[in-house]
């Protein structure tokens, strides 16, 4: 069983167009998932469905099994949840808001609390309003960790900390996976925090699902070329459905090839550029993002994503 | 904090380029057989890489007998064979030819490319070859750098 499966999510706000469009993803269990996407793309809309703390207009949401409208994974204590920039309540020391927070959670640790307020560096006794945003941020981790959630959702939890923050977050959130199997799923535009973190990916854009897949098949999938010609190349959009993000510059040719619909074989692309250097590099995270959600829009070829 | 040195880049997957420094590290004589390998936890940590990606290297490791997982008591290090079995021949035929092929399109000449070969044998794996069986007494780049211990 997955720990999150959606299908076929529609949401809209009143009045307005569509946030989430036939929307479907599975996340298995012990995944590190990142959600990504352009602003706008519904992607805090989908975690909130997800959380259930928004109810799908059609299509469903379930989390390890369970029907959101029928039980709501954070009241059954299988999931926490931190919003974007999740405001604690200010007056209260960090010890109290542990003790205020605690009876609310069947599972709460804390003992795993204290270690990870020391892993944070953050003092108890301190008011939770004199905290540093980082501070405040990892106060939040601590407090959705603790709990020892099956599943924790993250809405852009490293938006504005600093790199020594965003290390301590990924580091917390990473012996939390490996000593539980805390199955995450995290929107970010960090891609650089996520690149060797998730083994999950999902791209979401304009309300659609664009991909989602393990980063091992999405790796073997799509190979980054570039072309070094001896003489100028032309190439055309399109040329070839398995080329993706041309871009080229006199002599220097560099796109994305979709192993499932163009060769990949070394071979193959020499006999394309006859006297080329042919390179291969894998895609990160921001060339996948900027090459395929760019499309979501357009015919894409990539909707049929499995 | 890892006993041996990795730089992640991105455009490659995580998991070959910390098998590959491993892999560096070990033949290179940098970690030497038994030596503690960091767990899946530590590699995790350390590198900033998913538990399940440091899993699989660990496991990759172990198949290719570079470490040996004692459970209950951590990874070590593992002897390295001497002399390799056919199979491995055979598996590094590939690379060779593949580098000869390069080679030769390219107009490097077999002597250039011995050279070349033996400049970098130098480099990575020399250390090892030097040292006696008994003790880490050799020194050299790969074995001066600082590591922790526990």
């Amino acid at each position: 069983m997955n720990a999150v499966e959606v299908q076929q999510l529609c949401y809209r706000y009143a009045r307005k167009t569509e946030a989430l469009h036939e929307i479907s993803l599975d996340v298995p269990r012990g995944a590190i998932y990142g959600l990504i996407g352009p602003n706008g793309a519904g992607k805090s809309t989908l975690l909130q469905c997800c959380a259930g703390l928004r109810y799908a207009g059609s299509g469903s949401v379930r989390v390890f099994g369970a029907d959101t409208r029928k039980r709501s994974p954070i009241v059954a204590g299988v999931m926490t949840y931190m919003a974007e920039a999740v405001k604690l309540p200010a007056r209260m020391t960090l010890a109290q808001l542990e003790a205020y927070i605690a009876p609310l959670h069947a599972k709460w640790d804390g003992a795993l609390a204290a270690s990870l307020r020391e892993r944070f560096a953050l003092d108890p006794a301190r008011k939770v309003g004199t905290l540093s945003r980082g501070e405040h941020m990892k106060a939040a981790l601590l407090c959705a960790l603790a709990p020892h959630p099956t599943l924790l959702l993250m809405d852009e939890p490293f938006t504005g900390m600093d790199v020594m923050v965003k290390d301590d977050l990924v580091r917390g959130l990473l012996a939390s996976a490996t000593d539980t199997g805390t199955t995450i799923m995290v929107a970010s535009h960090d891609l650089t925090e996520l690149e060797t973190v998730i083994d999950h990916l999902g791209i979401i854009s304009n309300a659609k699902m664009v991909v989602s897949a393990s980063m091992e098949s999405l790796r073997a999938r799509f190979r980054r070329v570039h072309v070094q010609a001896p003489s100028e190349v032309l190439v055309t959009a399109g040329h070839d459905t398995g080329w993706l993000g041309i871009e080229q510059a006199g002599r220097r040719l560099s796109f994305m090839a979709d192993a499932s619909r163009t060769s990949l074989v070394p071979e193959a692309m020499q006999l394309r550029f006859p006297g080329a250097e042919v390179e291969f590099s894998e895609p990160t995270l921001r060339e996948l993002l900027t090459t395929l959600a760019g499309r979501a829009g357009a015919r894409s070829p990539l909707e049929m994503v499995p | 904090m890892l006993t041996f040195a990795v730089v992640l880049r991105p455009g490659e997957s995580p998991y070959r380029q910390v098998v590959y420094a491993a892999t560096k590290a070990i033949v290179g004589g940098e970690l030497v057989p038994g030596d503690p390998f960091p767990s899946v936890r530590e590699l995790s940590q350390a590198l900033k890489i998913n538990p399940n990606t440091a899993q699989k290297v660990v496991a990759e490791l172990a198949r290719d007998g570079l470490i040996v997982v004692q459970p209950g008591l951590g990874t070590v290090v593992a002897r390295l064979p001497k002399g390799g079995t056919d199979d491995k021949r055979r598996l590094l035929a590939h690379d060779v030819e593949q580098l000869v092929v390069e080679a030769a399109r390219l107009g490097i000449s077999r002597e250039e490319i011995h050279r070349a070969i033996d400049s970098r044998w130098q480099a990575v794996v020399a250390s090892t070859d030097a040292r006696p069986t008994a003790g880490r007494t050799a020194s050299g780049p790969a074995v001066s750098t600082p590591r922790g211990r526990r």
